[in-house]
């Protein structure tokens, strides 16, 4: 079950992508032909898709301990470490591009 | 003989490179994609924090910039290549027997999903 979650959260996570691309393609719209998505139904959609993202990325950045070995003197960085080193980058990635859409919106 | 034509020995370097890109894909996808669904699709709604895609004039400056689009086609690339990819493994190993059709359902949707990224991107003014 655990296998086909993981496998199956690419599928909304492109839905999701495919839908920005239709937000992009507004574009073409022009200013008076342009609205953002705003309603609950949106946020509930984004919701359910965001909770497939984080399953992707718990689970593609957990298998980093197994598959990145680092050597380090006689053996390798421990497992552990090389995992906690994907989440905190993550993290860190989440932080800088949140902060450059949200600065993108106020220009 | 099987049913199956034999494959020359060596290495299978297309599925190895498949599986490469699959892992560079899979983890751009892990690091950046989340954000976007957060701050685009959840809180930006809920009129927490600002996006650059809220308002006509912030999105198309942004789209405006060439390396904000380099940026996102790379993006949807490794997203779309990512559903590709699983795609295949999946309805491979729950309808067994149909590697091939699910090869080219996967990859060509994530084919046709990309080029239209790139046109839909590039074609903005």
């Amino acid at each position: 079950m655990r296998y086909v979650l993981r496998e199956f959260s690419a599928v909304p996570i492109a839905i999701w992508m495919l839908w920005f691309l239709v937000e992009i393609s507004r574009l073409h719209d022009g200013p008076n032909g342009y609205h953002a998505h705003m309603s609950w139904a949106f946020v509930a959609f984004s919701l359910v898709c965001l909770a497939f993202a984080l399953w992707h990325t718990w689970t593609f950045l957990g298998f980093s301990g197994l598959i990145m070995r680092i050597p380090l003197g006689e053996g390798f960085v421990p497992a552990r470490v090389v995992r906690g080193g994907a989440y905190a980058l993550f993290v860190l990635v989440t932080l800088l591009i949140g902060v450059l859409i949200a600065w993108g919106g106020t220009r | 003989m099987g049913r199956h034509p034999l494959r020359p020995l060596g290495p299978d370097r297309v599925n190895a490179l498949l599986w490469a890109t699959f892992a560079q894909c899979a983890v751009i996808t892990a690091l950046i994609v989340p954000a976007h669904i957060l701050v685009q699709g959840v809180l930006a709604p809920l009129g927490i924090v600002p996006a650059f895609d809220q308002h006509y004039g912030s999105f198309a400056a942004a789209l405006g910039n060439p390396l904000v689009k380099i940026y996102l086609i790379v993006l949807f690339a490794t997203v779309f290549y990512t559903f590709g990819h699983r795609v295949r493994y999946l309805g491979t190993d729950l309808v067994h027997g149909y590697k091939p059709v699910f090869g080219a359902i996967g990859y060509g949707l994530a084919a046709i999903g990309i080029v239209a990224a790139v046109y839909v991107i590039l074609t903005l003014p």
